[in-house]
């Protein structure tokens, strides 16, 4: 009975019990609160970054790269806006796999004929990366491009499918669905192959690869802006539903110190080195003598940024077809290709020769040992080893001038032995050949002792021997000029520097380059007795091709025999400019020329169109000597307006030849036009007729003509001569360069240059 | 062997007069005084809970809304229409709420009659979609609809069983009163098997949730309706131990994707990409939203992250909108609409209509638990959709009917102030 009166239902019973369910009840609803507290207000932090993590896709906006500027603003390396088309491989994925098929064959269908690339290649890659959301259908696409590519978007795939009854149904979705436009950079070099050594370039990702792209990579990169959007799991659409963007902040601009129209003086002139010479590559740099600042740096053969790959060169293509092995071939095209992206100017090592002699000479004389009076008897022995002049007769009693002059080896091996070990090597680490020049660009050459030069402790007097004229050690073109232009400097030994200023993206200087004075090498005095000597050399000595008259050059040529290759050797020359005042300092470097070789016919004349062009261009007056003045020209006074018959008598006095073309009795143009230089006895055509043609004649080959003969010839062709290069009183010059090709039809009265050049008195150690 | 068929016969017999079961007087169960007694039922219903299922209507198909946009916007299933879950839940929304209120004015005592036949309509049909299950297009593994012939509808028995459940014990605890009394444990024990026979015919469909959903719902109620209180007692610490032994050990005791989200939510890698990704995606919903939320209609995971946020787990985006705030407003308007059932329930005038009303909200509050469990990776993800919330006609149609129920039997409780007098 105590059993069934405990199971009695009763309305209490169940209410009872009511309350024991709403406690259980109640007491899970706390569970749930309980977990919200923990999921929402504890660990909330931690599931917010998963859920960020997640579905923010965060794209970077490509910040622009900084511009590239020469000292005068002139640009030498620019960002544009291109465009990138990517594909959502993974929306072909959403519907079904009729229409899928379809859709990816219609989209690579357009795309492949809009943006020209290959259809198999993009449908391949879709089916293959069909989980991805993003991949790169053509990255750099121009705007015409990128508009079809647009209006392409905005227009439907439509398709007739079969609906889950069974009937059909047309089906349309927009190519947006599955392509999209973003913005992407590429650079353009405006110059093209113009210094492109010493720019470099930038490979795929927009990264420095080369040069200065390199050197200052983290300069002109700027920060990536950023795209976040809903990286949600179908459409790229949801993005215009909640983004957010964070701009880019484009990179830094670069001004550089190289000046465009110097860089170019040096290009061409190199250039024609190198088509001339034949040689295997052939390099220059000019620097600012006060600063170390430089004002171009080339190196020959180089390559055009815009499609750094490519091999441009004849000679080198022709030896690639010459190859038959593919594998030979792909390595030769390697290394072709790290050769004209190569800075030779700073990463090749080579032995300086004679060029070296100023070193010694500056050493010598900072140490006060005498020099005016030293005997060559055509040979010297050092222990075992015997050297010889180049002028096997022997120098006899040379002067301080005189040896530098005939850069005479048994001369400068006296001084060495002078000098003696340590004193020479003090001044050989003094003019930093044992360090970098700190340059700041990349990849230059390391110097290493007991490599690239002796070391100290281990120098012998023969190593000392062959080092006092410049052989058995090796520098780079940088490193020689540097030192040079100590010399140029009063002593001063500059770090070179190629960078300016940075400037940001509104062109406000961020920092400036100031130049820095590394030490003084030697006196004031003593560089400015080495710079007599190499005034000297120039006027005189085995430097004569590096004349430019009016403007006082002084220099050094050098050769040395390449051990690596017999038979080859290094032409060389380094000067500095005006003598008087130096402004500029140079370096040739000329590897493995072919028939005339030395520093001298080789290197010195190329130095000297750039000196003579880069002169001028900075305005620098030229001083003439009496007899530079005899031979200076005269400005065309103005014929136009005049009387025909007036003109022939006024000329007479004038020493100008006239020549009247037409039937007329006034003068109604003429040329060479009025104010512009022409040789005293030079030749002007006046027409008179206004409906005369212009008189035209041919020009001839002026190449290996003495300058006798040449102005002669042009006399009589009718064309003003412009005699340029060497020193106008040396003997056995000869044309090798005329401004105007043979053969082509110029106008008569036309002025045209024509660079001479000794091949004797030339040779040096 | 002729002794069963005396028994067996003497059962068809006491069936038949209606009036004894084992021997055991049926209580007279009819109208109770003071209540209606045609078909219609008099006195207004219970505003309280009305105004909490309207509140609670509202809030969810505005949340639906604001889940289901995005994803209804980017599948084809929806014709890119942004609106179409939107619109099919407002309008069953709409012919639900005037179901209930039709429902609300039938005489409760009506229901009475219809339960053991309802019970054996929720039997049939749970045998029917073990045999012939309808396949829904993109989820061909589930196997929990019946298709209607002729209209085509699919209808899920469970849902329909449930509610079977629950007005068959209602009935049972009323009308067999006596023979709890007389068998005390051995009709407990009876009961529960009931309960579990329902259960595991859930579970053969492979729906685990609505197999512990029905059980509980059953057990609940036997545990009202005044079962032995000791099996309860031992029930526990054999579930426990059950529990105990299965997180220890899931792929050996269970089968397939059970013992892997079992798995998963032991381990809780929440770099994982593969079966804890929704539950992963629901906490990192839960988490941005914080205290405050992120505010109506700014979820960042239902864009396509939360797959099918408008389902189980749009608990997800409320609180990821709605925040820590939002969330405990609703649990709480949850809890005070089973507390006010309760109200109703045991001021009821019938232990019918008491288990009835109990029986349906403790439905509706397992079943918010059990989600919001889910949601928060207390319980390992089986499928339990949020009342009010969660996407879908019938159960929305079904759940609106039984909220009518509820206010039909409010009609006649004590709890109404003007039938007190």
């Amino acid at each position: 009975m105590a059993q069934k009166k405990r199971t009695r239902i009763t309305r209490k019973e169940i209410n009872t019990r009511s309350i024991v369910v709403l406690l259980v009840l109640t007491f899970l609803f706390l569970i749930n609160v309980g977990s919200l507290v923990n999921v929402q207000l504890i660990k909330n932090d931690t599931f917010k970054t998963y859920a960020e993590k997640n579905q923010l896709e965060d794209k970077a906006i490509s910040a622009r790269r900084g511009t590239i500027y020469d000292c005068n603003m002139n640009v030498l390396a620019q960002s544009a806006s291109v465009w990138r088309v990517y594909v959502n491989p993974n929306n072909f994925t959403l519907n079904s796999d009729e229409f899928n098929t379809y859709a990816i064959e219609c989209v690579c269908q357009n795309l492949s004929q809009i943006l020209e690339i290959d259809k198999d290649a993009l449908k391949e890659k879709i089916t293959k990366y069909k989980d991805l959301k993003y991949i790169v259908a053509k990255g750099k696409v121009e705007k015409t491009q990128k508009d079809k590519v647009s209006e392409l978007l905005t227009t439907p795939i439509t398709m007739t499918v079969k609906n889950s009854k069974g009937k059909d149904e047309e089906k349309s979705v927009y190519y947006s669905y599955y392509i999209g436009i973003e913005s992407d950079i590429k650079r353009y070099y405006p110059d093209g192959n113009l210094a492109s050594t010493l720019l470099g370039f930038t490979g795929s990702e927009d990264e420095g690869r080369y040069g200065i792209e390199f050197a200052y990579d983290n300069v002109l990169t700027g920060t990536d802006g950023r795209m976040i959007y809903s990286n949600s799991a179908m459409n790229k659409n949801t993005a215009l539903e909640f983004e957010s963007t964070y701009d880019a902040v484009p990179g830094s601009n670069i001004v550089l110190t190289i000046d465009e129209t110097i860089q170019r003086y040096l290009d061409d002139a190199l250039e024609q080195c190198y088509i001339d010479s034949y040689c295997e590559t052939c390099y220059g740099i000019v620097m600012d003598v006060k600063t170390g600042a430089i004002l171009a740096m080339s190196a020959k053969n180089d390559y055009d940024p815009n499609s750094p790959s490519e091999i441009k060169d004849e000679r080198l293509l022709k030896n690639l077809i010459e190859i038959k092995d593919a594998k030979e071939r792909e390595n030769y095209e390697v290394e072709a290709r790290a050769q004209q992206w190569s800075n030779n100017a700073i990463s090749d090592v080579y032995e300086p020769g004679s060029v070296f002699k100023l070193i010694t000479l500056s050493a010598a004389i900072e140490e006060g040992e005498q020099l005016e009076s030293l005997v060559c008897g055509g040979h010297i022995q050092i222990e075992d080893r015997l050297y010889y002049c180049h002028n096997r007769g022997g120098c006899g009693n040379e002067t301080l001038n005189q040896g530098l002059a005939n850069s005479c080896n048994p001369y400068y091996i006296t001084m060495g032995q002078r000098l003696g070990i340590n004193r020479f090597n003090k001044y050989f680490e003094a003019f930093g050949f044992t360090e970098k020049t700190g340059i700041d660009l990349p990849a230059e050459a390391n110097p290493v002792a007991g490599v690239t030069y002796h070391k100290f402790d281990e120098m012998s007097r023969v190593n000392l021997a062959s080092s006092s004229f410049g052989q058995s050690f090796a520098v780079t073109a940088i490193q020689m000029l540097t030192a040079v232009n100590a010399i140029g400097n009063g002593g001063k030994l500059m770090q070179p520097y190629v960078v300016a200023k940075t400037l940001d993206s509104n062109n406000n200087v961020i920092s400036k380059t100031t130049p820095v004075v590394k030490r003084q090498v030697i006196s004031e005095s003593t560089s400015k007795r080495v710079l007599e000597a190499m005034v000297e050399t120039v006027k005189t000595g085995t430097a004569k091709n590096a004349y430019v008259a009016g403007y006082n050059v002084a220099g050094k040529t050098g050769t040395s025999d390449k051990l690596t290759k017999k038979g080859q050797c290094i032409a060389s020359f380094a000067g500095i400019a005006p003598a008087d005042n130096p402004e500029i300092s140079i370096i040739i470097v000329v590897d493995e020329p072919q028939g005339a070789v030395g520093g001298g016919a080789v290197a010195a004349p190329v130095a000297a169109e750039v000196i003579e062009n880069t002169l001028t261009y900075l305005n620098f007056k030229r001083n003439y000597n009496n007899d530079e003045l005899a031979k200076q020209n005269i400005a065309v006074p103005n014929f136009v307006g005049s009387d025909a018959s007036s003109v022939l008598s006024s000329a007479n006095e004038s020493g100008l030849t006239i020549k009247v073309i037409g039937e007329g009795k006034t003068v109604i143009s003429q040329c060479p036009a009025y104010g512009q230089f022409i040789p005293q006895g030079g030749i002007v055509a006046v027409y008179t007729q206004e409906d005369s043609d212009k008189y035209m004649i041919t020009v001839p080959d002026f190449t290996g003509m003495t300058v006798a003969t040449a102005t002669t010839t042009a006399a009589q062709y009718g064309l003003n001569i412009k005699i340029s290069g060497n020193s106008l009183q040396s003997a056995g010059l000869t044309a090798y360069r005329q401004s105007i090709e043979k053969n082509t039809k110029t106008e008569y009265g036309s002025t045209v240059t024509v660079y001479f050049k000794t091949n004797t008195g030339i040779t040096d150690g | 062997m002729g002794g069963y068929l005396k028994k067996f016969t003497k059962f068809m017999e006491e069936m038949y007069s209606r009036k004894v079961l084992f021997g055991v007087p049926l209580v007279k169960a009819g109208p109770k005084e003071g209540e209606s007694k045609g078909l219609f039922a008099k006195g207004g219903f219970d505003i309280i809970f009305l105004i909490l299922v309207c509140v609670l209507l509202t809030i969810g198909i505005i949340m639906m809304f604001s889940a289901s946009y995005i994803s209804a916007k980017y599948s084809y299933k929806t014709n890119y229409d942004a609106l179409y879950y939107f619109k099919r839940q407002a309008i069953f929304a709409v012919l639900g709420v005037a179901l209930m209120l039709a429902v609300s004015k039938i005489n409760y005592n009506m229901f009475r009659d219809v339960a053991p036949y309802l019970f054996g309509i929720s039997l049939i049909l749970l045998l029917l979609v073990l045999i012939h299950p309808a396949t829904i297009e993109g989820k061909d593994n589930i196997k929990r609809w019946l298709q209607i012939p002729i209209i085509k509808m699919n209808i899920q028995p469970s849902e329909i069983a449930k509610f079977g459940l629950i007005m068959f014990l209602a009935w049972s605890f009323e009308r067999h009163q006596k023979l709890l009394e007389v068998y005390g444990t051995k009709a407990s024990i009876a009961y529960i098997g009931i309960v579990g026979m329902f259960a595991l015919l859930v579970y053969m469909e492979d729906h685990l949730s609505g197999a512990i959903l029905m059980a509980g719902i059953g057990v609940i109620i036997c545990f009202l309706g005044g079962t032995d209180w000791r099996i309860y007692a031992i029930g526990i610490v054999v579930v426990a131990l059950a529990v105990i032994i299965v997180i220890s050990a899931p792929e050996k005791i269970i089968k397939g994707y059970m013992a892997e989200r079992i798995n998963s939510w032991l381990v809780k890698d929440y770099e994982d990409t593969g079966s804890r990704w929704q539950t992963n995606q629901s906490l990192f919903a839960l988490g941005s939203g914080g205290f405050f939320g992120l505010g109506l209609g700014n979820s960042k995971q239902k864009y396509l992250y939360l797959p099918e946020p408008q389902n189980d787990f749009i608990f997800a985006i409320v609180g990821e909108e709605l925040g820590f705030l939002g969330c405990t407003i609703i649990i709480i308007l949850f809890g005070l609409l089973v507390f006010r059932g309760f109200q109703i329930a045991m001021k009821s005038r019938s232990t019918f209509g008491r288990l009835l009303v109990m029986g349906i909200v403790t439905q509706i509050g397992l079943q918010v638990i059990l989600n919001i469990m889910v949601v928060t990776d207390t319980l390992p993800n089986t499928g339990i959709s949020l009342p009010f919330f969660s996407y879908g006609g019938t159960s929305l149609m079904m759940l609106l009917f039984e909220m009518g129920v509820v206010l039909s039997v409010s009609r006649s409780s004590r709890i109404n102030k003007n039938l007190k007098a």
